[in-house]
């Protein structure tokens, strides 16, 4: 059998009580006047139409009740059930249902809304637990402790997003004037290489003269003595021929005498008649000597004083070019002596130039340092596939420190230098913590705290190494050069 | 409809716990109130049902203010309002007010919700002089350009302090 309604059932109640009522008047009247009879039935009538029409509103109301309990159980909570007076128990019922409604209703539009905003970024708007009753408000009361979570949440996201773009910012800013700076210094190392080149080319041609005018100054130091030596040469020339006057004095006289005897002889042998005769030959043979002697000398004392005159010009002449040639030696002196200051400046220059450069290339490995790791920074923003993650890669021999220090100028003239071994563990740990970061950093690392840890620690390690690079290099530039 | 109430100076109090709620259709009909609502305003169902909701309008309140409500509620965005609003008998009664949509299940907006809740002291003295210098600009302005003007004049004292209306309301 089917289950009826409540109100099928009222309704089937109220029927009864009518057809009761109706056939007690229809008893009744077998005893009483028809008129009455009518008025009982119409009485009976009316009190069950009555009857039927004050149960229809509380049962329209509790219908009403199912009905919004029905959607309840769906979910929505805005209907409400209005114009119930008179009502009693149902109309309280309906009430006391349009109340919890309006409670219910309030409290998931405060959440609603309240996520709602937060959703698009804003947290001023907090549940209002007011006028709510003791867990619903407990409830909201909980759920603004967590907007006010999500709220100092987001705050120090906004921070954080903020803090992480200006330091991206920075760092590009940084990269630029490291690039710069890097361009500039590596253009001054060039630069110095040539001025470094020239001064050395300078330094040896300076040298060379040097070597050159010293030369000069021991030849004119031979001319010198040679000339000195011409000189006495003649001086004594001019002592002997004075002599040598002297001594055709000597002979003259002789001649003179040996004349004087002669003539003597040539009387004595005239004196002496046929028997002188001889001896007069003879005596004319003496003076024809003596003559001839005397003649001879004359010529040889003309061919001496002639000699002598020459020898005198000669002396002359060469104690004049004895004054040139000290005057010249002089001049080649301080000549030598300029050009010896010249070869020391040259090579002063040279040293400065060197060390200058030295210093230069040092910066410029620094600043290289520098853009290595903010490319490592820059990974971290940008991503593990961009150009910056490929200079990261790199390996200590492979970087521009690597290659000096391997194959260029750092292994031909700093190789000796305690610092120089000190530089290649801390150099290559740089590039080995750049690269173990990067690795981690391709990993999946923002679920993964120990990754982070791990990523935070590379960094470290790279800047310690760093640091431990540039004191080095610090010190080796000094140390090369003895500062 | 225009109420012909004339205003007392008597307020009525709410309590901490009184929850006032009514709900509208699109045009601003009162569509139910609960019985708080009555409690507080003196009308019975039958006066409210169907009635505007300005049957409880305060002349202290100025237009400006409900036009900014609506434009806000027609926007799909909830607002907030301290407000004064005018019993049966001419006394006036302040509450807290929220104002967000009711959609249809298809998610069409069908009406109106509205709690209040008992407003802070310190929060209707803010209010107050606000509402009095937009009352003014209403007077000065002439009924037709009287909402827009008071407006105007309210949001650029929210733009200078740099918020949000609501969340000027909630900072009270
Ligand atoms: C859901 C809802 C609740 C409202 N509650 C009030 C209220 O409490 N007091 C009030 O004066 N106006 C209230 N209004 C605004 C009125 O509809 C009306 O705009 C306002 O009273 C100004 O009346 P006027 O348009 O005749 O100037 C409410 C509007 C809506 C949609």
């Amino acid at each position: 059998m089917k289950r009826l309604y409540l109100q099928t059932r009222y309704n089937l109640i109220i029927a009864l009580l009518v057809l009761y009522s109706l056939l007690i008047a229809g008893l009744g009247a077998l005893g009483i006047d028809p008129l009455w009879q009518g008025v009982v039935a119409l009485a009976a009538l009316a009190t069950g139409l009555l009857a039927w029409w004050v149960m229809r509103m509380p049962f329209r109301v509790i219908n009403n009740i199912r009905t919004l309990l029905g959607e309840m159980r769906q979910g929505r909570y805005t209907s409400r059930i209005t114009r119930v007076p008179w009502m009693g128990e149902a109309g309280h019922l309906a009430w006391d249902l349009n109340e919890v409604l309006d409670q219910l209703e309030t409290f998931f539009r405060e959440v609603c809304t309240s996520f709602e905003l937060v959703s698009q970024g804003r947290f001023y708007r907090r549940t209002l637990p007011q006028g709510l009753p003791g867990h619903m408000a407990r409830t909201l009361e909980r759920i603004n402790e967590s907007l006010e979570a999500m709220a100092q949440n987001a705050l120090y996201i906004r921070e954080n997003e903020m803090a992480s773009q200006l330091q991206q910012l920075n760092t590009s800013q940084i990269m630029n004037n490291l690039t710069l700076t890097q361009n500039d210094l590596m253009r001054i190392t060039d630069e110095m290489e040539k001025v470094s080149g020239i001064a050395l080319d300078t330094m040896q041609k300076a040298n060379e003269s040097e070597h050159s005018v010293s030369e000069v100054v021991s030849a004119q130091n031979q001319t010198l003595q040679l000339i000195q030596q011409g000189n006495e040469t003649m001086s004594q020339l001019k002592a002997m021929s004075s002599e040598i006057t002297q001594v055709l004095g000597m002979i003259t006289e002789i001649a003179d005498k040996t004349n004087l005897l002669a003539l003597n002889a040539s009387i004595e042998a005239a004196r002496a008649g046929e028997h002188g005769r001889g001896f007069a030959v003879v005596a004319d043979e003496v003076k024809q000597l003596a003559e001839s002697t005397k003649q001879a000398t004359e010529e040889i004392r003309e061919v001496v004083s002639t000699f002598e005159r020459e020898t005198g010009t000669m002396l002359d002449n060469s104690n004049r070019m004895m004054e040139m040639a000290d005057h010249v030696q002089q001049v080649v002196t301080d000549m030598s002596r300029q050009f010896n200051e010249f070869a020391t400046q040259s090579r002063e220059t040279h040293r400065s130039v060197d060390y200058a450069h030295d210093i230069c290339f040092a910066s410029l490995v620094k600043v290289d340092h520098m853009i290595y790791k903010q490319r490592a920074y820059k990974v971290f923003y940008g991503g593990t596939d961009t150009p910056d993650a490929e200079a990261v890669r790199v390996d200590h021999h492979s970087c521009r420190l690597g290659k000096w220090y391997y194959e260029g100028i750092g292994k031909q003239q700093f190789a000796g230098l305690s610092c120089y071994r000190q530089l290649e563990g801390p150099h290559a740990e740089v590039h080995e913590a750049g690269r173990t970061a990067l690795a981690y950093l391709q990993e999946d690392w923002k679920q993964d705290e120990a990754l982070q840890q791990k990523i935070l620690d590379a960094y470290r390690q790279m800047e310690e190494a760093s640091e431990r690079v540039m004191e080095v290099i610090d010190c080796m530039v000094p140390e090369k050069h003895g500062h | 409809m225009k109420n012909r109430v004339t205003p007392t100076n008597h307020e009525v109090r709410l309590e901490a716990d009184h929850f006032i709620v009514s709900k509208t259709d699109l045009k601003g009909r009162i569509t139910y109130a609960n019985r708080v609502f009555m409690h507080i305003s003196g009308y019975r169902e039958p006066e409210l049902l169907g009635a505007q909701h300005n049957i409880i309008r305060h002349p202290d309140m100025p237009r400006g203010v409900f036009l900014l409500l609506w434009k806000m509620i027609q926007n799909g965005e909830e607002c907030f309002a301290y407000v004064k609003n005018l019993c049966k008998n001419g006394d006036y009664y302040w509450v807290f007010a929220n104002v967000t949509v009711d959609h249809d299940p298809s998610g069409q907006p069908s009406g109106y919700f509205s709690v209040r809740r008992q407003p802070r002291q310190a929060a209707i003295d803010a209010v107050t002089p606000l509402y009095q210098e937009m009352l003014r600009i209403e007077r000065e302005a002439g009924p037709r350009d009287a909402p827009q003007r008071s407006l105007d004049w309210l949001q650029a004292q929210l733009a200078e302090m740099n918020k949000d209306y609501n969340e000027f309301v909630l900072s009270l």
